[in-house]
Order: structure tokens, then C-alpha cells, then sequence
């Protein structure tokens, strides 16, 4: 028996070493290409360099200086800082506008309203998304028609109509579906994730460039608010079921008011859940590419853009330069990956699976 | 042949020593059971002997045969888990016909044994209900039934009852022992109940910290408790202690209370046992709540032997009354008849029944005979 | 639950119009409170969600595209019946994207999932460095999809160290053009793909059978049964529920791929890694064709509504609840 574990064990290991060789190969091979000089960069002339012989640190010097990196650098003369700026304000901002409607909704679906609690058919939303879409229609057209489709009061009524149709066929349909859900939130949010993003972003694009948005920091917070609020309303109301409801009902019953029970007991007691949240939809807006290419052109280019420029716009393999950027992307997210990761499960499964 | 030898068993996890050195044998056909409290080994035991972990040191022998290294489907045990460990995605009878079927048995013999098993345990109106839905009480049977129908030479059963209701532990612990009786398997049972201990089985291994401290019949183990540690853990309410030292005067030797008034006289065997020993100034007397008569008047017979004490509480049980007296610094419980009901703070003379004494060495704890 | 407005005989106005705001900021029944919760998130999803969906289905009747100097409001100038679906429905390219996106989800999900079952079973016992295993093997999924993209664009170039580590372990000049030729290329999204996502997959299917309570496997062991078939019996009906949540959530996901396509070839060579993004990236900002863009995500919204009506009706019941 002891000579099969000792085997077992053996193989255990090997094949666990060779997994993780290949799991963290990648990263290294960046990794040590940022500090290489440039002769080390290929392994055109039939030789590989495995680590970087002479470590350098001029593949950062080029591509954090503004005028230098114009040599290398034909249709990019910009340095990368304003990027990693950009980068960390917009995943910043957008962290914190997904969670202040983001952790409300959650609240919301995990304490009050009933018929969202249970059973949740994850279906549903599309036919209310389908109804929705169907039934507003004609009140956009006659926006569009009237012309008033970019001005205040014709984005607020419309959204007011939107809010009545909305409030309507989610009592109808949880007056349907007996095992129902849908209280008042549209559950497009999950679909939402469903669906390429670029399927959403062409209209959102036309709507930005109507509205002037296009390469503005708050365009960029709007709709990373959007992308991730999905997440922080999931993750957040899966910590919030945790929370016994007795503790908030017994704040309402001695007397605090309903804001207060949220604030003062239950945000409290959710500050692990709060923190990993956080983080998480921080790595996701820091790594979004999509949104970032197809909304900033110059003054908000975020690290994942700047790095593809690098790239389309040089033909010869400017590696080293590239692999700083890519090494300073990935710094955030792996120390804050590696804080939440016992989280991240139940981050990317929507809080289905509990951990 | 399923007769159980332990030979200086042990079990570390680290740096913790869940068994330590065990030695015990359990008898074919034997109803064994291992009695302590929670963490003091007896799970970890029962786990190598069905071969669940491998000791650290040490053997175990089935009959003559040396088992460390055989897997444990090949013992030829069954093994009722503590929580039960139904496989509640399945069917009763596909639980109960599990073992039968990983063997690859055919599908007509396997629904013939299960319908067996499930006679015998009266569960055959389950047989096609989920596993996962059955009361707590049914799970239990089908735990049984399911270790059962393997034939197990030795049967082994974790706390099986701890989760029942009382009723029905009640009747499971008579029903077990009739399957035993009829079967005639060896069998150990883990328990930290030890009335279930006292009134199942044939012998009683008690342990704690992974030490075995006495193996006996249940008699023996009530009776003459090798040491303070089964003396207070067997009986309901546990028996009294009160450190007294050992003196002679004229002739007699008395076992004089340290921190009180109390005395007793002791019989010629005890007191030539003690005055053999050279220490005999720290002893534990143990006497059980059972043998002490106690009386709101002193009793005329032994003027010297009864003790004076005062009653500080009453826990009246219904069909009798223990009456906690102070003597000194100790309080003692007295089981009294059901209607004595002396007033708080009343004087009382207490006697004790020098037949049933126990002298313990209050260093090492162990009785002295 | 609601509590109405207690009427007074004589109510003044300003009690009333205290009692309404008292209402609407949730002070006072629950009910309303809930309401003023989800209000922001409702608008937020009206506004960026349903409106742009609709505007979507709007354009995409039309030709209308920004270059025609138009806002795209007065679209309904270039009205046009629907023609772009009709193109759509004859597109090649659209058809051959989502057949490639397809067998990237086909080929990448169940590989990383077998893979993660795998390195999950390896995780049940305890051994020394399982915490440092674990935090490594979690790496791949945290790096910046973009990013991978890069990094495997450097490792799979033909002179890069993938051949080379190729060569060193067959003993042959391995020099396969992983990113030049449209079959190995598609190869290479793949292999980026499993790489990246295999770790969560892993990280699900571990947390599933963490949740196997342990004493029926030694129950079952004890009763005779081999490892194969504990797993048919026990682990698997239990893990199943799991499974499905992960491979539903996984293949979704995949659909998506578009960061990593577009940084390590760009959907070349030729078109032979255009994925369904990418196609409509291609489509939006190569060609100019708004409305036939519009048009194929909303085809592609359809098809995917339907699948996921489907797809997503396991994950209605919670894991572990079976519904047999």
C-alpha cells in the first residue's frame, strides 16, 4: 500500500509540474522579453534565448518616453503613461458607478422582492428583453421621427414610458409564470453577458457618436458601468443571501429606517463580499479590450488599445517594448486575481456556485 | 475466522497522536464496544481496523491473518458511517444492492438479496422511494441493510444512534442486538453514550486521548473501574470522589477526607493493602451516588463512620431523588428514594456502603486493589 | 405588505406631499423601498440595453450608414424593407464565421473541460504545495485577455519557442507556421483558448467535487467499488448539476472570443480565424456597413436567444437539486 502511494504521489507531481510549466510558460516568456535587449527578441538567426542574458531595462524607457519611442514607432509617437493612466481612471470609475446601482439592485433582489428569490428561470428575461423591444418600438420611431431622440426630454420620456411598459409586463409575467421571477429589474443583465459584445456596441457606438461621447472618460464609465453592474448585482446579492434577513429586520424593528438597516448592518457585514466584488470587476473592466477600441480613438486610450497599436502599427516585431506594456497590464490583475481567488468561481459563474 | 487482534496500534496526524499503542482483542462473534468522548481516538480506530487509514505503527490481525496491507473492500468488513453516508441520489434498493452490483452480480440476485435485507429490516415499502428524501430513522436502516447485504465477517458501526430520536434509538439498539444474536458477526461499535455501551455489548473498551484506559464486560467496567477516568465516565450521575488520606489510630485505619470532617473506617483487606504502600497520603475515595444512604438523623449503629454534611441542591429524577450534600469541601450526590425530599441547607448524616468503595491514587489515578 | 396612505380628515398639503417623498426615498413600506433599489439599475439597462437594441432593429431595416452624412435618427430615410438580411442570409463569409465560432466552442469547451476534470481529480487529496499549485494553475485566467493574445502571437511565431521546444523534445526541426497557415492557425486559437479558460473550468469542476460528501466515497469504498466506478455512480450524478453550469457558462464565454483572435492574428490569415466578433467588427469599421452590421448581431442575437433558452434551463434549478 505504502509503495502505490509513493507512485502515486510521484505521478501526482510530475503531472502537476508539467501543467503548470505550461500554465505559467506564457507569462514568462513576456515576462523575461521585457527585460531583453533587442538582439534577444527572436529567434530568427536559430537561436532561442531562454532568459534574457543581458537584462535591460530599455524596452520600458522606450516605451514609457514620449519622444523616444517615435523612433521605433511610425504611426505611434505617443508614450504608453497617458494609457496606464487612462486605464487605471476608467476601470476605477467604472468599478465604482457599476457598484453604486449594481450593489442597490442586488439588495433589492436579495431582500425585497420576493418573487426574485428561489427558482429563478434564467429564460425568462429574453421573451420580457423580446416584449420590451417589441413594444417600444413604435415610440422610438416616433422619437426618431420627431427628431428628439438626442435631447434631454425626449431621452427622459422615453425612458420614463420605458420604466411604466417595463414595470407592466413583468407583473404580467410573473402573474404567467407561476414559478416566477421578475420583479422590477429587466433580467436582460444576464443575457447581456450572453451576447457578443460587439452586437451591442454598433448601436451603442451610433448612440455615442450622436451624443458626443466617443472618447470621453464619462462615455467609457457609462458603459463599463453597464458591462460589469451585471456581475456586482450577482456576486453581491449571492453575499447578501448569506446575511441572515432577521438582522435587518430586527434593525427595522427597533427602530432604524430601511436606508439605515442597509447601511448600517448589512453593507457592514458584507465587507469581505464588498472587497472581492471590487476586485473582481476591476480586473474586468481593466482587461475589457472591445469597449476601449471601439470608443476611445486618442485621448482615452486605455493599455489593451495602446497595446494593439503597437502592434498593427509596426511590421517589424517590436517585441520588447510590446512586453513591457503586456507585463505592466498584467500586474494588477494577478495580484488582485491571486487576493480573490477564492472568489473568482463564484465571480465568473454568476454566484451559481458557491464556494 | 473474524476474530480482531490489535497489536500496539498507532495513529499520528502530524504532530497529534490520535491512537496510542492500542492493544485490545475482540473475540469471534464478539459485540465490542469503544466508549469515550469525542476526539479521544475511537473513530480513527475503527477506520484502520476497516482499513480507511493506514496506522503509523503497528498491526492488526483478522483471525491469524496480518490485514495492514489489504485494501479495504477485501477485509471483509461493513461499515455503518456516523452520518450514514447514503448515497441519496439513488433508490433504496439501489443502495441497499450497491456493493452487489459494483461486484457485478446478476441483476436477479442482486433484487432478490436486497428484497432480503429489506425484510429483514422492514423497509420494503421503500425499496423504490430516492434515498435522500428517507426520515433520519430510515436512513439509519438503510445504512444497515446496505453493509448487510455484503455479509461483513465483522460489522462495524460508527455512533450509528447518536442521530436518532430517542424512541427510536430505543428500538434500534434492540433490534441490532437481535441482527447481532442472529448473524452472529463480530461487531465494534463506537459510541460516547455509555449506557448504549453498558447495555449492548459484550465487552467495552473505554479510551481517551487515544489511550485505552480499561477493557472489560460492562459489569467489570462499572464494578471495578481500573482508574479515575472510567470511574467518572461510566454511571449516571458519575460517581463521587473525595480526596481523603490514609491514617491509622488504634489499630484501625480510617481514610480521613483532606478538606473536611469526614472518616471512615476501612475493612482489613483495604487497610492492609494501604498500609503496605509507602505513600498513602493523597487518595481519591470514589463511592457512587447508589451506596449512600443519607438521613436527616445520625445513625445510632457507627457513630464514627457517619458523615456530617448539609444539602445544597435537590434534583428530584422521578423515580428517585439526588440529593447534593456538602462534607467539608466536597458535595457529595446521593441517590435517595423518589419522596426524600430533606429542606435546603437541612443537616444530613450520610453512610456509606463499604462494599462498594473505590481507592484511587490521586497521582497516577489508577485504583488500588 | 403595502401600507396605503392613511387619509386624514384634514390633511395639509405639505403633510401630504411629505408623506408621498417619504414614500418614494423607501422610508415607508418595503414595497417601495425595493422599488427605489432597482430603479437606477432599471434605467441604466433601459437606457444602454433596450434603447440601443431597438435602435439596432431599426438601422438594420435600413442602409443607412454615418458616412451618408445623415444622424442616425433620420434613418428611416433610407428605408429599405429588411434587404440587408436577405444579403445576410446569403453571406458566406457571416455562414462560415459562425460555423469556425462554433467548432472554436466545440473543439475549446469540452477540451477544457476534460482537462479540468483531470487536473480537479489531482486537487481531492491532500499533498505538499497544494495551495502554490493552485495559485499557479490559476494564473492563465486572470491574464488580460488581450494580452494573451500577444503573448501566444510571440510564442507561435515560426521561429518562436514553441517550435523550438518542439523540436527539442521530438529531436526533429519542427517548423509548423502556426500563425501563417488558416488550419494551424485556427489550431492556435484553440490551444490560447484552452489555455486561458482550462483553469476555471478547473477551479468549477474542483469546487464540485469538493462538494461529494466524503464518507460516501469511503462507504462505497469499503463496499467493493473500483475508481471508475465511484466516479459513474457517485461523483458524477453529483457533479453533473456542476458540469452543466460550467460547460453552459464556459461555452457562452467562448462564443464571445474576440480579444485574443484579434491581437494574435487578427482574423487572418485570409479570414481563416474570423470569428463571429470579428466578423462584425470587420463588417462595422472595414467595410462601413452599419446597417448590414446591425443586421447580422441582430441575427446572431436570435440565434443565440434561442440557444440560450435552451442552454441556460439547467441552470433554473439550483446545483445539486436534480429534477429526475
Amino acid at each position: 500500500m505504502n509503495r502505490s502511494r509513493w507512485w502515486t504521489a510521484l505521478i501526482r507531481y510530475v503531472l502537476l509540474v508539467v501543467v503548470t510549466v505550461v500554465a505559467i510558460f506564457p507569462t514568462y516568456w513576456m515576462a523575461t522579453m521585457a527585460f531583453k535587449p533587442k538582439t534577444e527578441w527572436t529567434g530568427a538567426g536559430g537561436v532561442i534565448y531562454w532568459y534574457p542574458h543581458n537584462p535591460t531595462l530599455e524596452n520600458f524607457r522606450t516605451l514609457l518616453a514620449q519622444n523616444q519611442v517615435g523612433k521605433f514607432f511610425r504611426a505611434n509617437t505617443a508614450s504608453a503613461l497617458p494609457s496606464i493612466r487612462n486605464s487605471l481612471i476608467v476601470a476605477t470609475l467604472g468599478t465604482l458607478f457599476a457598484f453604486g446601482v449594481g450593489v442597490l439592485a442586488a439588495y433589492g433582489l436579495s431582500r425585497h422582492d420576493t418573487s426574485a428569490q428561489g427558482h429563478f428561470p434564467f429564460y425568462l428575461p429574453l421573451v420580457r428583453l423580446a416584449l420590451l423591444v417589441i413594444i417600444l418600438m413604435p415610440f422610438m420611431l416616433l422619437g426618431s421621427r420627431l427628431a428628439i431622440v438626442d435631447k434631454w426630454y425626449g431621452i427622459g420620456g422615453l425612458i420614463l414610458i420605458g420604466i411604466m411598459v417595463d414595470d407592466r409586463i413583468g407583473r404580467l409575467m410573473a402573474r404567467v409564470y407561476t414559478r416566477g421571477p421578475v420583479g422590477n429589474l429587466p433580467f436582460s443583465i444576464l443575457q447581456l453577458r450572453m451576447f457578443p459584445p460587439i452586437a451591442i456596441m454598433i448601436p451603442i457606438m451610433v448612440m455615442w457618436a450622436a451624443f458626443a461621447m466617443v472618447d470621453t472618460l464619462h462615455g467609457l464609465v457609462l458603459i463599463y458601468g453597464v458591462v460589469t453592474f451585471a456581475f456586482v448585482v450577482w456576486l453581491m446579492k449571492s453575499f447578501f443571501d448569506e446575511i441572515p434577513r432577521e438582522l435587518d429586520e430586527a434593525a427595522i424593528v427597533d427602530g432604524s429606517s430601511y436606508w439605515g438597516a442597509f447601511f448600517k448592518v448589512v453593507l457592514p457585514l458584507s465587507k469581505g463580499g464588498l472587497a472581492a466584488t471590487a476586485l473582481f470587476v476591476f480586473i474586468l473592466n481593466w482587461s475589457d479590450f472591445l469597449v476601449a477600441l471601439l470608443l476611445t480613438n486618442e485621448k482615452w486610450t486605455t493599455i489593451p488599445v495602446f497595446l494593439n497599436r503597437l502592434v498593427s502599427a509596426e511590421t517589424g516585431a517590436q517585441y520588447g517594448p510590446k512586453a513591457a506594456l503586456g507585463l505592466i497590464a498584467l500586474i494588477p490583475v494577478l495580484v488582485f486575481g491571486i487576493a480573490i481567488q477564492r472568489y473568482l468561481v463564484r465571480g465568473l459563474t454568476f454566484g451559481a456556485i458557491k464556494k | 475466522m473474524a476474530s480482531i487482534r490489535l497489536h500496539n496500534l498507532r495513529k499520528t496526524f502530524g504532530n497529534v497522536v490520535a491512537v496510542h499503542s492500542l492493544s485490545l482483542s475482540i473475540a469471534d462473534g464478539e459485540f465490542a464496544a469503544l466508549l469515550g468522548p469525542s476526539g479521544c481516538g475511537k473513530t480513527t480506530t475503527m477506520n484502520m481496523i476497516a482499513g480507511l487509514e493506514t496506522p503509523t505503527a503497528g498491526d492488526i490481525f483478522f483471525g491469524d491473518k496480518r490485514v495492514n496491507d489489504v485494501p479495504p473492500d477485501r477485509r471483509g468488513v461493513g461499515f455503518v458511517f456516523q452520518n450514514y453516508a447514503i448515497f441519496t441520489h439513488m433508490t433504496v434498493a439501489e443502495n441497499i444492492g450497491f456493493g452487489l452490483r459494483v461486484q457485478r452480480r446478476p441483476p436477479d440476485e442482486i433484487r432478490r438479496e436486497v428484497h432480503k435485507v429489506a425484510e429483514l429490516l422492514d423497509i420494503t415499502h421503500l425499496l423504490t422511494t430516492r434515498a435522500g428524501k428517507l426520515s433520519i430513522n430510515d436512513m439509519q436502516k438503510v445504512a444497515i441493510g446496505r453493509s448487510m447485504i455484503m455479509k461483513p465477517r465483522i460489522f462495524l458501526l460508527d455512533e450509528p444512534f447518536s442521530n436518532l430520536d430517542a424512541s427510536f434509538r430505543f428500538y434500534m439498539r434492540g433490534e441490532l442486538k437481535r441482527l447481532q444474536r442472529e448473524i452472529g458477526q463480530t461487531m465494534i461499535y463506537v459510541t460516547h453514550d455509555q449506557v448504549e455501551a453498558m447495555s449492548m455489548a459484550d465487552k467495552i473498551a473505554v479510551m481517551d486521548f487515544g489511550v485505552l484506559q480499561q477493557f472489560g464486560t460492562p459489569d467489570e467496567i462499572y464494578n471495578t473501574p481500573a482508574n479515575l477516568f472510567v470511574a467518572n465516565f461510566i454511571g449516571s450521575p458519575s460517581m463521587n470522589f473525595v480526596r481523603c488520606r490514609y491514617c491509622q489510630e488504634n489499630g484501625q485505619g480510617y481514610l480521613v477526607q483532606q478538606e473536611g470532617p469526614a472518616r471512615l473506617v476501612l475493612d482489613a483487606r483495604r487497610r492492609h493493602l494501604l498500609a503496605q504502600r509507602h505513600r498513602a497520603d493523597d487518595l481519591v475515595l470514589g463511592i457512587r451516588p447508589e451506596f449512600i444512604h443519607a438521613s436527616p438523623t445520625m445513625s445510632a449503629a457507627e457513630p464514627e463512620t457517619a458523615w456530617p454534611g448539609r444539602v445544597v441542591f435537590l434534583e428530584p429524577l422521578g423515580a428517585r431523588t439526588i440529593v447534593h450534600v456538602r462534607v467539608g469541601a466536597d458535595t457529595l450526590q446521593v441517590a435517595a428514594p423518589a419522596d426524600y425530599r430533606p429542606a435546603l441547607d437541612a443537616p444530613q448524616w450520610l453512610t456509606l456502603d463499604p462494599r462498594f468503595l473505590h481507592v484511587f491514587d490521586a497521582q497516577s489515578g489508577l485504583a488500588i486493589r | 405588505m403595502e401600507q396605503t396612505l392613511s387619509t386624514h380628515s384634514s390633511p395639509t398639503s405639505w403633510r401630504r406631499a411629505g408623506q408621498v417623498a417619504a414614500l418614494w426615498l423607501g422610508l415607508r413600506s418595503p414595497v417601495h423601498f425595493a422599488r427605489l433599489l432597482i430603479l437606477p439599475a432599471q434605467v441604466l439597462l433601459l437606457g444602454i440595453v433596450v434603447f440601443p437594441l431597438i435602435t439596432e432593429v431599426y438601422i438594420s431595416l435600413t442602409s443607412w450608414t454615418p458616412t451618408r452624412g445623415a444622424n442616425w435618427w433620420e434613418a428611416y430615410k433610407y428605408w429599405d424593407w429588411g434587404k440587408n438580411y436577405v444579403i445576410l442570409m446569403q453571406d458566406g463569409y457571416f455562414w462560415r464565421a459562425l460555423g469556425r465560432t462554433a467548432l472554436i466552442v466545440a473543439v475549446a469547451v469540452p477540451l477544457e473541460f476534460l482537462l479540468g476534470l483531470g487536473l480537479a481529480f489531482l486537487f481531492l487529496e491532500n499533498f505538499r504545495f497544494k495551495g502554490l499549485f493552485h495559485t499557479l494553475l490559476l494564473t492563465p485566467m486572470m491574464v488580460v485577455p488581450a494580452v494573451a493574445g500577444y503573448m501566444f502571437f510571440m510564442l507561435f511565431q515560426s521561429t518562436g519557442p514553441v517550435n523550438a521546444i518542439l523540436s527539442a523534445l521530438t529531436g526533429l526541426n519542427v517548423q509548423i507556421p502556426w500563425l501563417i497557415h488558416g488550419r494551424w492557425a485556427i489550431v492556435t486559437v484553440i490551444i490560447a483558448e484552452v489555455w486561458q479558460w482550462t483553469p476555471l473550468m478547473f477551479l468549477i469542476l474542483l469546487s464540485g467535487l469538493l462538494g461529494i460528501p466524503e464518507d460516501q466515497l469511503r462507504a462505497a469504498t469499503i463496499l467493493g467499488a473500483n475508481f471508475w466506478q465511484k466516479f459513474r455512480y457517485l461523483m458524477w450524478p453529483m457533479l453533473r448539476p456542476v458540469a452543466v453550469i460550467a460547460l453552459v457558462i464556459r461555452g457562452m464565454e467562448a462564443v464571445k472570443i474576440f480579444d485574443t483572435i484579434f491581437l494574435m492574428t487578427g482574423g487572418g490569415p485570409a479570414r481563416a480565424t474570423e470569428s463571429i466578433s470579428i466578423y462584425m467588427y470587420k463588417v462595422a469599421f472595414k467595410d462601413i456597413r452599419w446597417s448590414y452590421a446591425a443586421a447580422a448581431a441582430i441575427v446572431i442575437l436570435v440565434v443565440m436567444t434561442v440557444i440560450a433558452s435552451y442552454a441556460l434551463r439547467p441552470l433554473q434549478a439550483p446545483a445539486g437539486e436534480e429534477t429526475t
